[in-house]
This record gives structure tokens, sequence and C-alpha cells, in this order.
């Protein structure tokens, strides 16, 4: 005998080829209680709204993962299996700190590099704020240790990345290397790496190291700024000026960049008048609110809208 | 998609091969944006939903784990997931708010369009009730349109644990949907 659920399937079967109606199976089977009920929920749940994507919306989105891919970190080549790597592990720590006393450089294995670049993205962060990263390429000129115990590698446009101690453990990071760095700003508007990754395919050639560069000398309206507000002014498409002279208004680049994303996408408001609100007191998440800018419009900034990839300073 | 060809798409992906994400992405897009917007029925809502899903994917595929089971099942997982949380942070405020202000309209002057969105609205209000399971089994089955053995791969189950998961789902939805329309059909 066929209980309630093979009933249901066997009915459900029937309607679909067409071979029963709802009304037929419910009366062949009266002893299932509901049973009328129950298909006609099943024809509620066919009616649901069939949406397909139209064809500019699909590039839309595959323009934006895209995008995501290039600024996304890239985790080391995991070069032999887990239980080897556990095993040699002290060995290996042993090793690590001998090199790094020795050569005064940090070493670490080399990533795979990324396909192409772009040279910003932005992220959602909490309470309506948001963070734009950005995606840097170029060769190092110099790396020197500083003052937080990581490393500021300069690159040959002079543009200053503090790379943290946790990741200067692994990267073996040189003058002449050709590196990409996804970026953002600090407090202190240094551009601090969240990920590294060294060209293996590159050949560049050392470079006349440059002198040190602290942590603090970016902060100041000079000529060490410039870099900075060259990679910045091409990712927004203006001029180097236009972007030092916010940044010598007292903004911070991370403030800079924010403003510029959100201007492109709200429609509304000028970059000066946002940073007009910003210096008023105004939050990032009320701006984004008063913006008019949906957190998921901003996970699409830069996709296609006012940033051309690969487009950076020329080295 | 051949399951083989997907292995190496995913494995590609992993290393950072963006055309072969594109590849999976082309193949995928489609059902997954399907799936999403018969659940909230609102295009810019389903694109954005659908976009997070595979950022979403692209986040997680360095630790995905290829367990048999199509990548599909996954990017279902993660479009369920998706669609609760739309629903969580939409639910105090506008959603609510639309299936009122329809209740009102339906007293002054019926309108069957109106009706028809009341209805979807409720079914899709509905199914948020069910268990994870249950809602994925009613997708996958009668939204989707997949038939019980591949519903059972998708969802890791057997056949039979299907058929009786669709059941229970089912009468759960039957009896949610007859409490959320009483108020209109008394009417």
């Amino acid at each position: 005998m066929l209980d309630a659920i093979e009933i249901f399937e066997r009915c459900l079967q029937a309607i679909e080829a067409g071979t029963a109606t709802i009304e037929e199976c419910v009366a062949r089977y009266p002893q299932v209680q509901g049973l009328e009920q129950m298909l006609r929920t099943v024809q509620s749940a066919n009616l649901l709204p069939q949406g397909a994507l139209s064809p500019a919306s699909r590039r839309t989105l595959e323009r934006r993962l895209i995008a995501q891919i290039n600024t996304m970190p890239v985790k080391p080549v995991r070069r032999f299996p887990l239980t080897l790597l556990a095993a040699s592990g002290a060995v290996a720590a042993v090793v690590l700190i001998i090199v790094v006393a020795t050569t005064n450089r940090v070493a670490i294995p080399q990533v795979v590099a990324l396909p192409t670049l772009t040279p910003a993205a932005v992220t959602a962060a909490p309470a309506g704020d948001f963070a734009v990263a950005m995606t840097l390429s170029g060769t190092i000129q110099s790396v020197q240790k500083n003052d937080a115990g990581g490393l500021t590698v300069v690159l040959d446009d002079g543009t200053p990345i503090l790379v943290a101690s946790s990741q200067s453990a692994d990267p073996a990071l040189a003058p002449g290397q050709a590196i990409t760095v996804t970026a953002n700003f600090d407090e202190n508007n240094q551009l601090v790496a969240s990920s590294l990754v060294v060209d293996t395919s590159a050949t560049a050639q050392p470079t006349a190291a440059s002198p040190a560069v602290s942590t603090t000398q970016a902060t100041s309206c000079l000529k060490s700024s410039q870099p900075v507000a060259a990679r910045l002014a091409a990712s927004f498409d203006v001029t180097s000026d236009e972007i030092l002279r916010w940044f010598c208004q007292g903004f911070g680049f991370g403030e800079i960049a924010k403003a510029y994303v959100l201007a492109q996408q709200s429609g509304k408001y000028s970059v000066a008048q946002i940073l007009a609100m910003r210096k008023s007191g105004e939050g990032w998440g009320q701006l984004v609110k008063k913006a008019g800018v949906s957190p998921s419009a901003l996970a699409h900034a830069l996709n296609g809208n006012g940033s051309k990839p690969g487009n950076g300073p020329k080295k | 998609m051949d399951r083989k060809r997907e292995r190496l798409l995913i494995q590609a992906a992993k290393r950072g091969d963006s055309q072969a994400f594109s590849e999976i992405y082309n193949a995928y897009v489609d059902r997954i944006y399907h799936y999403v917007y018969a659940r909230v029925s609102v295009k810019h809502v389903a694109e954005d939903l659908t976009g997070d899903v595979f950022v979403r994917v692209l986040e997680g595929l360095s630790g995905y784990e290829d367990r048999n089971t199509p990548i599909l099942a996954w990017m279902y997982r993660i479009a369920h997931a998706r669609v609760v949380d739309y629903y969580r942070l939409s639910r105090k405020s506008e959603n609510h708010e639309d299936i009122d202000a329809i209740q009102v309209r339906v007293d002054d002057n019926v309108d069957e369009s109106l009706i028809s969105a009341y209805e979807t609205q409720t079914v899709q209000e509905a199914i948020l009730e069910l268990s994870p399971d249950q809602q994925q089994v009613i997708m996958l089955r009668f939204v989707e349109g997949h038939n019980l053995e591949e519903t059972a791969a998708l969802l890791g189950k057997k056949v039979q644990a299907i058929k009786s998961l669709q059941y229970r789902a089912v009468q759960t939805l039957s009896k949610l949907l007859q409490t959320l329309q009483q108020p209109i059909d008394e009417e």
C-alpha cells in the first residue's frame, strides 16, 4: 500500500505529465488528508516570477567579478603536501631566522601573478561606510624596515607602501622586483598593503635606492605625497593637482578616494560638496545614505565606471 | 557543463585564472538569477544579490572542496543565504509596508495584478518560514524544475529522503499559506 509521501510524488508526476488533474488525484486518493491543498501549494510555487538576466546586466556583473578577482589577495602556491610542510616547519623557521638576520631582508615564497590589474576597488564596510582599496604595480626601488616593525616598500614612482610584519614574514622583497600590491589608506594616509604579489615573470633591473621613507612623511602636504596623489588621479581620471589640493586642505587620501567614488556613484553631489559635508562632521554612512547610493551599488563602483584598468602612472 | 570540465575550471579559478571563473560564471549565472528573482521578484535586487552570490563564490573558492557534488549546489546555498539576509534586513521596513498597502487597496477595489503580487509575496514570505532544507527543496523542485535525482544530488541526499523532505515542506507551506491568506479570503 502506498504511503502519503509516495502518493504525493505520483500525483506531482501525473499532473506534470498532464495525465491527471488535481481534482482527479484527490478523488483517486481520498485517504491522504490535505492532498488538494498541498498540490495547489505546489501550483502556487510554480507561479513564482520567472526572471531572465538581461545581456547588459550579465556583462555588468561579469565586469564586477573580474575586477574583484584582480583585487583579491592571492595565496602562496603550495609546493609541498601539508604533512611534509608541517614536519619541516621547525627547520624552516630556524632557516628563516638565519636568513633574516644575515641579509636584513625577509624571505618568502613567490606567489602567482594576478592576470590583470585594476587601479582601485571598493568594498562595503559596516554601518554604511566603505573602503577604497588601490591596486598598484611597479618595481621596488627600496625596502626599509620601519618603526612599526614591518617594511616600507617604495615603488619606482616614489609611492611608499607599508607592509606589515605578518606579511613580510613571507616574501623576499628586494629592489628591482616587480610587485603588485592591493592596499588601503590608513588613518595617517599611508598605503598599507593587504596583499602583495611578486611578479616572477618580470625581469626588472634594480634601480638606485632612495632614502628610507618614514611613516609620517606622507601625511604632510609635501612632495612625498605626489606619487600617491598621482595614483589616485589616474584612478579617477583627474589631475594630480586636483587630488593634492584636497590633500593640502587636510583631507586624507582615503577620504578623497571615498568622495570620488561616492560622487561618481550618486551623480547628485560633487566631490567638493561631499568633502564639505564631511568637513562639517557628517559620517560616511550618512553621506552614502544622503547621496542615495545603495551599498550594493558601491560594490559595483569603478567597474567600468570612471576607472581604467591598468592605467596607473607610467613607470 | 560536465563534472570533469567543472573540476578543471574550479582548479584554474582557484589559481586566479579569471577566464576560468568567467566560464563558471557564464555557466551558472542564469540559474542563480532565476532562483533569486523567484524569491525577491525585484529586478535590481535580484541582480545585486546574484552579483553578491558570485562575489561570495569568488571569495570562498580557495577553500572550496569538491565533495562530489556540483558547484551549483554550493551556489544555491549561498543564494539562499543571500536571500534570507536580504529579507532579514528589509523586513522591518519596506516589505511589510508593501503588503499592508496592497491589502488596503484590495479592500477598495479588487485588482487582479495586485492580488497576484500579493499572492507572490505571500508565497515568498511563507517559504522563508520553512527550514533551510525545506526552502531549498521547494525552490529546486517546483521553481527551478530539477527532478528528484538532480535535487538529491544538489542537496547531497538520497532520492527517498528528498521525497520525504518535499512532502513535509509542501505540507508546512500549505498550512502557512492558509494562515497567511486567511484575512483576504474572509474579506
